[in-house]
């Protein structure tokens, strides 16, 4: 095989992966609002872009070490979830229009507020972890492979806490049945809080990291809940097995199509194989039918 | 008295769903709340485990007023709520079903006790323990439903048309089964439309129409009642 | 459907008309409102006169056009404050008449529209990237004289059948021209080279155009022209490609900064050390912001942007410090690709003596030599547009190293 092709192929693979655990990260945290609250949250985008600007801010304004950067985004996020819950969701609980007049708002809001607040349209986090992997003559950045390893663990931990934990199985019992899960005395506030502060910590951490491999925008989250959304449809919305399993379908798309494809053909071959995907299975890969 | 239900009237919007109703039970007794579809008996139910905000009336527990009490601290005070159509958690394993009944519970032990008991008790359960609760047939469901309903550890256990889509046979098989609870010292409220099966367990009746306590007293006024055999027995 | 499917259909449909709306950089439309050609002429010995100008104040070029727009309008007050144009022993004052093109064919095609038959312009100028095919066709019909801002050759854009069109910067093709001539003198190690530019419908032309010219200097192109999607939100793929390449340098031939800096970026990420070299219409100090102070290193710049040349003439000076005052105090020009073209139709209409844009074209065509901000422009282009329309001239070339931009001298830019 021709250098060139190793080269292509392993830069691929490992971009492919980064891409796949970040938007998972993203889409996970989403179908856990819906699943738990019945909330389709469009802001989810905007609370990643939210999260990147902080960390930025922490990390090149405040001058702060970048990982503890990082752990104050996901901090100060994750409290926001809890004021999401409280304030946003529970006033309009069920009601799935005004909740969407409210992210929509929410979204104004905060694209703007960055976008006037910001010196510039475009900004980079510096890189988290220096230095290059050489393998023969394959060099990789280390900071990627980092990413990967904590989008994996994280993903990793969010399904033990959902499988393994106590609090997990309250969760999916709320998702499964409401009014059932409240007969068992669970306080669903709570487990609804506690989503909304897994949703917002994840995506706050995965747009940390963003923002230091792709860069910051206050238009970043539009881009990227584009990609949520493609993974939910092409997933089933509400299934976590459809986001993992879409997640790493639409990041390898995003990381394979362009070594082939350039410009727009990219973003319409990529809805034709959803849409291909979609004629075969309506529901979603791992898509129930909802109930009625 | 462990239940007091004092003139609670309670409003869906501007419908009225009850009015003025008052039920009693006494410590350790069975007592069954028949009526008609919409009659308002399963509002009772939610009134008592916090679902649904009375508009008056006062509701007491064991010596405590519990209306407007959160449905947490109504299970933790001992009132749980088997709602009508089972409401399980389908995805999860029968077993993860009963866990969550002990949502509130910290003794672990006890936990792990009660669930061998009621294995005991429903063997079928047993078997089926790593099912999920949705691949379970309509009589096994309600088995769960009432189990995961004593993994709470009630004093009073609301029953809520427990013999609804089930098979004549598998309806007999519910009678030991709430006699055996009722013998374990908890307070039955058996709200049916299978006046059959309420006849047979209850000690003391009411009767609801339209949201009104039209009939109350000793079940063996219900079992000569003309009313009630017109309306529900077919006679 | 079911019933919660409905919804969910219906939020997203709605979801992505917000997003759509919230992506737009500038959302309120800057456009003046057409007004009449001359302001009371019996008290004022000065009458006005109004040239249009046709920019994308919306749309993806919305907040990079708002600062050009802004630059033109500074070069009409240096024009009117140095005492307007003298036509026909009649002194006039500029007077700028801007219509959005929304960043769209269609837009653009519009704003064409608007300026020739409401406002009643004769000359317009712009816009900008590929949509000059939207505003040269109709000039030619209605014999309204067009000085472009941009030009990624596409057919309809700039050729021999456009005869009232012109470009008043020679724009990507210039840009290209300084700094395939900067590398071949101060780079003589670099033989191959890998080309990118974004897949807007330029590459069968502007690509092939400047492959050829890298061939003609004696360089190896690196497989074929790398496109990328403008809107992709991860470029690495494109980095890997680039990387994948192997050549030497690679050269950014025109594109805006994110995806340019981002593939900067991804290549520095993954230990590339290979030579980047832009020419695009963006500010050098910009590529930082994108890419990281660390990773913009080993570039080599050449565009319109003026980052700090020792020696600006009176007029670049002037125009920077005015330009630095309306937008508050801090920054850098942009690429003055409307301002250009606004000081050189108002040479024009001094040497015609004219309004009338038969005579200022013939004007135009027969001369060789025309001022601009940058210096002395040359009007050439037969080789490269098929006909003499084209105003090129000498670009500053930017070196940036650990995220520092430097300048390191005027290339001589000339487009053949």
């Amino acid at each position: 095989m021709a250098e060139s092709t190793i080269l292509l192929i392993v830069a691929t693979i490992v971009n492919a992966l980064v891409l796949s655990s970040m938007y998972i990260l993203l889409a996970l945290g989403f179908t856990f609002l819906f699943n738990i609250m019945g909330i389709l949250n469009f802001a989810h985008g905007v609370i990643y872009m939210i999260g990147a600007y902080i960390c930025f801010y922490m990390a090149t304004v405040v001058g702060i070490n970048q990982w503890l950067a990082l752990l104050i985004s996901v901090a100060v996020v994750g409290l926001f979830g809890i004021f999401m819950e409280r304030f946003i969701f529970r006033p309009f609980f069920g009601n799935i229009n005004s909740i969407i007049v409210v992210c929509i708002g929410l979204i104004t809001v905060l694209v703007n507020a960055v976008a006037i607040s910001q010196p510039y349209n475009v900004q980079v986090t510096p890189a988290f972890v220096q230095g290059i992997l050489k393998v023969g003559i394959v060099s990789l950045s280390w900071q990627r492979i980092v990413f990967f390893l904590i989008g994996v663990s994280l993903l990793i931990l969010v399904l033990l806490f959902i499988n393994k934990t106590k609090q997990g199985l309250q969760m999916r019992a709320v998702a499964q049945d409401l009014e059932g899960a409240i007969l068992q005395g669970i306080n669903v506030h709570f487990v609804s809080a506690l989503a909304c502060v897994i949703a917002c910590a994840l995506a706050a951490t995965a747009g940390s990291l963003m923002g230091s491999y792709l860069s910051l925008t206050p238009y970043m989250g539009n881009d990227i809940m584009i990609k949520v959304l493609e993974i939910l449809v092409l997933g089933g919305i509400g299934s976590i097995n459809g986001v993992l399993f879409a997640g790493l379908i639409v990041g390898t798309l995003d990381a394979v199509l362009p070594i082939w494809l350039s410009g727009t053909a990219t973003q319409a071959i990529m809805m034709l194989i959803i849409i291909v995907i979609l004629l075969f299975k309506p529901q979603g890969l791992f898509g129930k039918e909802v109930r009625a | 008295m462990i239940l007091s239900i004092k003139n609670i009237s309670l409003y869906y919007g501007k419908a009225m769903a009850l009015d003025n109703v008052s039920i009693e039970i006494e410590d350790g007794s069975v007592v069954t709340m028949i009526g008609a579809n919409g009659a308002g008996k399963s509002t009772v139910l939610r009134a008592l485990s916090g679902l649904v905000k009375i508009n008056s009336g006062e509701i007491w527990f064991s010596g405590k007023r519990i209306d407007g009490t959160s449905p947490t601290n109504i299970v933790k005070m001992g009132i749980v709520h088997v709602p009508e159509g089972r409401r399980l958690f389908p995805a999860l394993s029968v077993m993860s079903n009963l866990e969550l009944g002990a949502s509130l519970r910290k003794d672990k032990a006890g936990i792990k006790k009660d669930m061998n008991e009621i294995f005991e008790h429903f063997p079928r359960l047993l078997e089926r323990r790593n099912q999920s609760a949705g691949t379970l047939s309509g009589g096994e469901q309600q088995m769960v439903a009432i189990a995961r309903g004593l993994m709470a550890k009630p004093k009073l256990l609301l029953l809520d048309e427990p013999s609804l889509g089930l098979s004549p046979i598998m309806v007999d098989e519910l009678v030991p089964i709430i006699k055996n609870i009722n013998q374990t010292g908890v307070s039955v409220l058996l709200v049916e439309q299978n006046i059959g099966l309420a006849l047979r367990v209850a000690t003391k009746g009411y009767a609801l129409q339209v949201g009104k306590v039209v009939m109350q007293g000793d079940i063996e006024l219900f079992k000569s009642s003309d009313i009630v055999k017109r309306a529900y027995l077919g006679d | 459907m079911t019933k919660k499917g409905f919804p969910f259909l219906l939020a997203a449909i709605m979801l992505a008309a917000i997003l759509a709306l919230t992506s737009l950089p500038g959302c309120s439309s800057k456009t003046t409102t057409a007004t009449t050609t001359t302001t009371s002429a019996s008290a004022q010995p000065i009458k006005t006169y109004t040239i249009g100008l046709c920019a994308e104040l919306t749309g993806f070029l919305g907040a990079y056009n708002t600062a050009t727009v802004n630059e033109a309008q500074i070069a009409v007050d240096m024009v009117n404050e140095n005492g307007g144009i003298m036509v026909g022993g009649q002194n006039y004052l500029l007077k700028l008449v801007v219509e959005d093109g929304k960043s769209t064919l269609d837009g653009t095609t519009a704003a064409a529209n608007k300026l020739i038959f409401s406002d009643n312009v004769k000359f317009i100028l712009g816009p900008d990237a590929y949509f000059n095919s939207a505003v040269s066709g109709l000039c030619e019909q209605n014999k309204i004289m067009h000085i472009g801002g941009y030009c990624t050759m596409q057919p309809g854009e700039l050729d021999s059948t456009t005869t009232y069109s012109f470009l008043g910067q020679g724009a990507s093709i210039n840009y290209f021209t300084g700094v395939l001539a900067y590398l071949k003198a101060n780079y003589p190690n670099v033989k191959k080279v890998a080309l990118t530019m974004p897949d807007d419908g330029s590459i069968p032309y502007f690509g092939k155009a400047v492959q050829q010219m890298v061939q003609d200097a004696g360089y190896t192109v690196a497989g074929s022209i790398i496109g990328y999607d403008n809107n992709a939100v991860d470029f690495s793929p494109y980095a890997a490609k680039v990387m994948a390449t192997q050549a030497d340098a690679v050269i950014a031939c025109s594109g805006v900064v994110l995806p340019n800096g981002s593939i900067l970026k991804n290549m520095r990420d993954a230990g590339s050390n290979m030579l980047f070299v832009v020419c695009n219409s963006v500010i050098p100090s910009d590529y930082v912001k994108v890419a990281g102070t660390k990773e913009s290193t080993g570039v080599v710049d050449c565009s319109a942007c003026y980052i700090g040349a020792p020696d600006p003439s009176p007029i670049l000076q002037e125009m920077i410090t005015r330009y630095i005052r309306s937008i508050g105090g801090t920054g850098a020009l942009v690429t003055l690709e409307y301002a250009n073209p606004v000081w050189e139709l108002a040479q024009l209409f001094n040497k015609a003596n004219s309004f009338d844009p038969a005579v200022v074209k013939t004007t135009f065509e027969n001369m060789s030599s025309i001022e601009t901000f940058y210096g002395t422009g040359t009007i050439s282009g037969l080789k490269t547009f098929g006909i003499k329309h084209a105003v090129s001239y000498q670009l500053p070339i930017t070196t940036i190293d650990n995220g520092v931009p430097t300048f390191k001298q005027w290339e001589p830019a000339l487009v053949p």
